[in-house]
Parts: C-alpha cells; structure tokens; sequence
C-alpha cells in the first residue's frame, strides 16, 4: 500500500507538472493566434470603415459640386445672361470698345457653363469616355492646349472586382481625369495632352494621362492635396496610380483602375 | 537564504502596499495574502508562535490564505461560474472544517492543501479560459491576471508535490532538505513575481 501511494505520488506529480506545463503553453499559443486573429479583423474593419468615410466624403463632394454647379448655372449664368442682353439694348454708338465688352461678356458666360458643367456629374450620362472628351475639347477651347484622346481594347488585361457600382466608379475616375487635367494646366506648362483610355471585357482597366510639360522628379515630390484625394479615390476601387516624370521630359500618369 | 525570503516578502508587501489605492478588488486580496504571509513568517521566525502552537499557526493560515485564493479567482472569473464557485466555496468549508475538527489533533499538515489546491488549480485553468475568451486589445504580456495566473500555477504545483506528498518523498528517500530548499526558492521567487501583476494591474487601473 505504501509502495503504491509512494508511485501515485510520483505519477501523480509527473501528471500534474506535464499538465501545469501543456495548459500554459496552450494557453500562450491559443492566445496569440486569437489576437492575430482579432489584429486582422480589426484592420479589415479599420479599412471597411475608411472605405465608408472615403464614400460619403465624396459623396458630400459630389453634392457641394452640384450645388455649386446649380448656382453658378442658374444665378450666375442668369444674370450675366441678362446683363448681356440689357447691354445689348443700350448699343447705340455701336464702337469697337462697346463690342469688345459684348464679346467679354458673351465669353464670361460660356466659361461659366463650362464650369458649371465640369462641376456637375450631369456630363457622366453619355459615359466616361464622353465626359473625358468634352474636358478635354473644353481645355482645346482655351487655346493653349493640343488635346487628344486615344481608346483602345484589351482583353487580356484582368478586370478587377470592386465593391462600388460602375457609375460610382465612372464619377471617381472623372474626377480623378479632372484633377490630373487641372494640374497639367497649372504646373506642367505643356502644349499637348494625351489622354489613353484601355478597356478590357468592356470596363475601363488603365487610363494613361501624358504632357510634354516640365515635368519633375519623381524622386523628390510629395504629394499635394489632389493627388492625395487622387490616390484615395483609386484606392476606394482597388486601383493604384504610377508617375512617370522627368525634367523637361513631361509627364505620363497611369491610372490602374 | 532565508533572510532572503523574509527580505523578498517585506519589499513584495511594501511594493504591495504602494499599489494598493490603484489596484483592483482582486489584487488588493492577493496584497493582504502576502502581507498576512509576511508576518505570518516574521511572526515564526521570532519565535512570537511557538513550536507548540506552529501547527495551529499554519491552520489559520491555511484557513485564510486558501478562501482568499479563491476569492481571488472568483473575483477574476466571469460570473457565468456562479455555481461553481457557490460549490467550490461549500466545498472549502467542509474541508475547512473538517480539518479543523478531525485533522488539526493529527498533525498531518498536507490535507487541508491535498484536497484544495486541485480545486484551485481547476480554477487557474478556468481564468486561462476566461482570458481566452475576453477582449484581445491586450498583450498578454500587459494583462495582470495572466502573470498572476501563470504564477500561482507553477508555485501551487511545486507546493503541492512538497506539502501533499511529503510522507511519499520521505520513503522514497528523498533528501528532504532539497525538497525544503526548492519550496523555499518558489516561495521567494513566487512573492517576488506577484509585484508583477500588482504593478500590471495598477497601471491597468490608472489607464
């Protein structure tokens, strides 16, 4: 009897310390798989969340835009419209200077419906490829500029699925075209814009917009506010951007949509 | 050695004492079980409880430091184990008493611990669950329970395989000063760990 609760003992003991040792070790291991786990939620929820907060930025920029787009086009653009024709009727003298006014006017009002064009998302209706060529015909418009827009097709280009609709896509990607339009005629100091639009199984994959501007560093560059809200919004659809630029060489701005 | 001990468990009681306004209910018991042990020790050691009265000494500690163990972990443990802890709590009073009544004439010191401490034990791996199953904004590292679990896990093990098979170790001859030695050093080693969970909990709390 003695014998055998001495070798209970032991056993006994052996039991406990293997127990002891394996609980803590599973303990530690089961832990820090769960809180791996629990990071890699929480990141995919982090990124869930700014994807909404993403959205609905744009979404109340896309209001502002069109509200500001209204109120340019129906007040604005309705007074100047008068103006002109009141000033129309007080032309008696019918001199160069009063003509010339006439002329400014008449141009004051055509910017102001390109621009209340550009604001509004109304020029997405005939499609993103329509609404990139008429920015483009309105940058021609200026003079400045020699514009051109190439469309080509290429299906062995995989088109990535994205959680937004197409017509959300189509807008995000316009205004990204409107921004990297903006800063050509900003900065780059360039006389021609190309814009290349690929498509693959009928979804816009890569847009291309080049300049023969001074281009920069890539190097050196940070970026501004627009191309911040650039790289956001592809973001948002899963895309990337790539610049290419070099002093004097120009630029080129792939957009993986 | 042992002045190391009793030095290990004065500064663990003083380091106790100064987190003691920012600890949790929990912790603040685990603090009153090492400052009870140090002057349960101190007391001893001056000979205040004579050789006589050591084993009655080593009852009511047994009878205080062991509820208070698992009140620790009932504090710790999610009130889902309600019953558990009702019959855990019934069951230590019994043994308790039963000690108290059958036990304490017979001088046989390793009952009391022999039927509680598996209890307990149970109790550590319930936390372990426990922690598993609670918020993962932590590093196990920071959390205070874990420390003190983990802790309490490894000292309760040595504990028992000294104190529960003390007569088993005795008639396989083996030497019972080593084994003393080695309770000793967890001892130490135990009360100096456990300002790591007072420390964690108190930075817990302030935060």
């Amino acid at each position: 009897m003695n014998e055998f609760t001495t070798n209970l003992a032991l056993y006994g003991s052996v039991v406990m310390y293997t127990l002891m040792t394996g609980a803590i070790l599973f303990f530690i291991l089961a832990y820090r798989s769960k809180q791996r786990k629990h990071i890699r939620e929480q990141e995919i929820l982090i990124e869930s969340f700014n994807g909404e907060l993403q959205k609905a930025k744009i979404e109340m920029t896309e209001i502002t835009l069109g509200r500001v787009s209204r109120e340019v086009h129906d007040n604005i653009g309705q007074t100047m419209s008068l103006l002109l024709i009141e000033t129309r009727s007080l032309n008696q003298l019918n001199d160069g200077k009063f003509n010339h006014s006439l002329e400014l006017i008449n141009k004051a009002i055509k910017d102001l419906r390109a621009v209340s064009h550009s604001l509004s998302n109304h020029q997405l209706e005939l499609g993103l490829k329509d609404a990139i060529a008429k920015e483009l015909d309105r940058m021609k418009q200026v003079g400045k500029y020699h514009t051109n827009l190439i469309c080509l097709d290429d299906d062995s280009i995989e088109v990535r699925k994205s959680d937004i609709s197409e017509q959300e896509r189509d807008l995000l990607v316009f205004r990204c075209i409107q921004e990297l339009l903006s800063n050509i005629m900003k900065h780059s100091k360039a006389s021609t814009i190309e814009v290349k639009m690929v498509s693959s199984n009928d979804y816009w994959v890569k847009i291309s917009v080049a300049d023969d501007g001074i281009g920069f560093k890539t190097d050196t560059f940070k970026d501004g506010i627009g191309l911040k809200n650039i790289r956001d919004r592809l973001k948002l659809m899963g895309g990337g951007i790539d610049i290419k630029s070099e002093p004097t060489k120009g630029t080129c701005i792939d957009l993986t949509l | 050695m042992l002045y190391t001990y009793y030095t290990i468990l004065v500064l663990s009681s003083l380091a106790g004492l100064f987190f003691l306004k920012k600890s949790s209910p929990a912790i603040r018991l685990l603090i009153f079980v090492i400052c009870y042990s140090c002057v349960n020790e101190i007391f001893v050691h001056l000979k205040v409880i004579s050789q006589e009265t050591r084993y009655l000494a080593y009852m009511i500690y047994a009878s205080i430091t062991i509820p208070s163990y698992l009140t620790i972990f009932s504090l710790l443990i999610n009130n889902k184990w309600r019953y558990l802890k009702i019959g855990a709590s019934l069951y230590f009073l019994i043994v308790l008493i039963y000690n108290w009544i059958f036990v304490l004439n017979a001088n046989i010191p390793s009952v009391v611990i022999t039927l509680t401490h598996p209890v307990l034990l149970m109790f550590s791996l319930i936390l372990f669950y426990e922690i598993l199953n609670s918020r993962m904004d932590m590093k196990l590292a920071q959390r205070s329970s874990f420390w003190f679990n983990v802790f309490f896990m490894v000292y309760t093990c040595i504990s028992y395989t000294h104190l529960a098979f003390f007569d088993e170790l005795k008639a396989i001859n083996f030497p019972m000063r080593l084994s003393s030695q080695i309770q000793l050093c967890a001892s130490m080693l135990y009360y100096f760990l456990l300002i790591i969970p007072i420390a964690l909990d108190a930075k817990h709390k302030e935060a």
